[in-house]
């Protein structure tokens, strides 16, 4: 599979998605309008990997802030790797936030509590 | 005779850090996200706030782009107003656009409902509507209004005037407290 990066601009994350590596990372902001566009190639980068994942698949989420609509997106790529930590890869999720901002914090309780993976809430240094 | 002191008047009354009006694209509100937040930060506002601000506006603004989006008379597009104001103990994020005037009551009866609704309460109900219900880049039932509310921690103020058998304009606010709660 190839490997994805996608630069970040002032609305959108940095992306990096890497099947050898076992590695997807997703950093910046994520204010997009039309945020399902945007997230569609990672949507299918994952459809792909399921199929053969990695032994191990290390996921990093830092954001600086993201719009409703992105949450919405983060939750369907947090589903599907939970599926794939269920069809018996190990997946871990780290989530970044920086220390004085409680939001993001409680955002990445939120989704620990529902996600049914492995899942770090780690403050930024 | 032109004489713009009364528009000047007033925004400097109400403290008025931005202010739109017109129709939006969205080349236009990435333009006007990145002059509000140019603002905030030349205020020196702590960074916790400035995020909280700029996340609220972010929302708000996008938003009102939306929604008015699915009206089809050209002027009724152009009725969007984005607002960001401040005095002492609140930012004040404030949206206006026009709107069908036959969907002002449910959503009238959507904000007075989350409104109402503790933080755990409107949490619950948020991470159960992302998780189950249908969603676009529209919106869906409600979230970015459930949103506001979570990261302000106010209740939303809202009007609704109607302008015509067809159309209502809508007002939102959403204060921000300054100091720490």
């Amino acid at each position: 599979m190839e490997k994805i990066k996608i630069d970040a601009t002032n609305k959108t994350p940095r992306i990096e998605l890497d099947h050898e590596a076992g590695l997807l990372k997703i950093e910046g902001r994520s204010i997009p309008e039309n945020s399902f566009e945007f997230y569609k190639p990672v949507m299918s980068w994952l459809d792909e990997y399921s199929k053969s994942p990695n032994a191990s698949t290390l996921c990093t989420f830092k954001f600086e802030y993201f719009n409703t609509s992105s949450s919405k997106c983060i939750l369907d790529i947090f589903r599907k790797l939970e599926q794939i930590h269920q069809e018996g890869s190990a997946v871990v999720i780290s989530w970044y936030y920086d220390e004085d901002d409680e939001d993001m914090q409680e955002t990445g309780e939120d989704y620990k509590n529902i996600i049914k993976v492995p899942f770090k809430v780690i403050p930024n240094n | 005779m032109v004489n713009l002191h009364k528009y000047y008047f007033e925004m400097v009354q109400e403290n008025i850090l931005v202010l739109f009006k017109g129709y939006v694209t969205p080349d236009l509100l990435s333009a006007i996200l990145e002059i509000a937040e140019q603002k905030l930060e030349e205020l020196g506002e702590a960074k916790r706030i400035q995020k909280k601000v700029y996340n609220v506006l972010v929302e708000a603004f996008q938003n009102a782009y939306n929604h008015v989006d699915e009206i089809q008379n050209q002027l009724y597009k152009n009725s969007v107003i984005l607002s960001v104001g401040r005095d002492e103990d609140f930012y004040y994020v404030m949206t206006g656009n026009c709107m069908y005037a036959n969907r002002a009551p449910k959503l009238k009866s959507n904000i007075e409902e989350i409104n109402g609704l503790s933080k755990e309460e409107l949490k619950e109900r948020y991470m159960s509507v992302m998780a189950n219900e249908g969603f676009s880049d529209k919106g869906g039932a409600g979230l970015g209004l459930m949103d506001l509310i979570r990261k302000s921690g106010k209740p939303l103020e809202y009007n609704f005037t109607p302008i015509n058998q067809e159309y209502s304009y809508f007002s939102l606010c959403v204060k921000i407290p300054v100091q720490e709660s």
